[in-house]
């Protein structure tokens, strides 16, 4: 028997239906659309993107021709309100007609199931200027990413010299701060960089890794592959 | 009065006679006084043990152990300081950096003079918790950039659109060429 691995795909289908178990729409919808995103890099990847020219440029063309096609999906909404599983199924569908039709319906054999994007707030739910703010602390998101590489660098100093003192244990609680400064200082400027000023993928990025002890592998897999390249 | 008696007699136990206690208590024997002496002698000092007993027990080693620890932290703090610092904020450094000690597992470290707190992820939920569409789905890809075999002179088509025009972008309405599937 073979076991599979999951894709990042599917961690964020996992992520999307945890954040409505816990009462958070908008973040179920918005790591489901993670998901999609993500389950459309792995097929172009699985098609011999890796054999373009410049695969990162490939991804960046299709990222802005699927940017222009849910600009034109979101114009035509209507302001009847559209749900929060309404609106990812427009985006999908967005996403889905950029493509050749040849294409459509190996997309959609891969997205996952929407059901849970039906539950409504709960206790769970956090308000999204809540959440920016509560991530800034008060600092601008250039400020926030020093503070984080300085503490990166503290932590893994201490580390540093705590493992040279044969204190293993304090290294390895040290080290992991040092990692976690570092990996959230990249999420910030990741997401400023691609306008994401909400800091939402760094929410979403951060839930996907939060409780393990993980590996510098298992932190670049959470990321876009055009982000692990450059 | 009466409180303020009370309070005082509470905060100094060296000083306590149980007069309360001395009423409560039946008229000894002879044989019994002895006893209920050293009862209350063992009562008066377990009560002045715990009022000098720390809130956190600390061993020996483990005191001597941390200790050993702030230091290191300290000083990996001060050898990374630079004489353009900020002294407020390399104070603060050091502070963070000794609060960061009591912390385990991969989170976000203390930043300093900075009160950040990330919002708990959502809880995982029970083990097989799927909908029966995902279950029923394909099975994944494996891993991003496979490596894909061409012979030379093969020509890569990817499910690649063509790139997006330049006015296009941000709120330009663009038609669509293409119906959902």
């Amino acid at each position: 028997m073979t076991t599979t691995m999951p894709t990042t795909a599917h961690e964020y289908g996992g992520l999307s239906r945890r954040y409505a178990a816990a009462g958070d729409p908008r973040m179920a919808q918005l790591a489901a659309w993670a998901a999609d995103v993500h389950v459309l890099e792995e097929l172009l990847w699985s098609n011999g993107l890796a054999e373009a020219p410049d695969p990162a440029a490939e991804l960046a063309a299709i990222g802005e021709t699927i940017a222009a096609s849910i600009e034109a999906a979101a114009a035509a909404l209507t302001d009847s309100g559209p749900t929060g599983r309404d609106l990812v199924e427009v985006a999908r569908e967005a996403l889905v007609s950029t493509f050749d039709p040849s294409v459509h319906q190996l997309l959609t054999d891969r997205f996952d199931d929407l059901d849970h994007l039906e539950r409504g707030p709960g206790p769970g739910a956090v308000e999204a200027e809540t959440r920016t703010a509560a991530r800034l602390g008060g600092l601008a998101p250039a400020d926030l990413v020093a503070e984080l590489r300085i503490a990166a660098a503290d932590c893994q100093a201490i580390a540093d010299l705590l493992a040279g003192a044969g204190d293993l244990e304090g290294a390895r609680r040290l080290g992991l701060q040092a990692q976690a400064a570092s990996f959230e200082a990249h999420l910030v400027t990741s997401a400023v960089r691609a306008g994401d000023d909400a800091l939402v993928t760094v929410d979403l990025r951060w839930d996907l890794v939060a409780g393990d002890a993980p590996t510098p592998e298992r932190l670049a897999s959470v990321l876009g592959s055009a982000e692990r390249a450059s | 009065m009466n409180l303020q008696m009370r309070r005082r007699r509470s905060e100094e136990p060296e000083v306590v006679e149980e007069p309360e206690l001395m009423e409560v208590v039946e008229e000894p024997t002879d044989d019994s006084s002895t006893t209920v002496r050293a009862l209350r002698a063992q009562v008066r000092v377990l009560e002045q043990a715990l009022e000098v007993a720390p809130d956190v027990p600390v061993l020996a080693g483990d005191e001597a152990a941390y200790r050993r620890r702030v230091l290191l932290a300290v000083r990996a703090v001060a050898a990374r300081a630079d004489d353009h610092d900020d002294p407020r904020h390399a104070a603060a450094r050091v502070v963070a950096a000794v609060e960061r000690l009591d912390v385990d597992g991969f989170a976000r470290p203390v930043l300093p003079g900075i009160a950040t707190h990330i919002i708990a992820p959502p809880p995982q939920l029970p083990a097989g918790v799927r909908t029966a569409a995902i279950a029923s789905a394909p099975a994944p890809e494996p891993a991003p950039e496979p490596v894909v075999d061409l012979e030379p002179g093969d020509e890569v088509v990817l499910p690649v659109p063509p790139p997006a025009r330049e006015e296009s972008r941000r709120g330009k309405r663009r038609q669509r060429h293409h119906t959902a599937a």
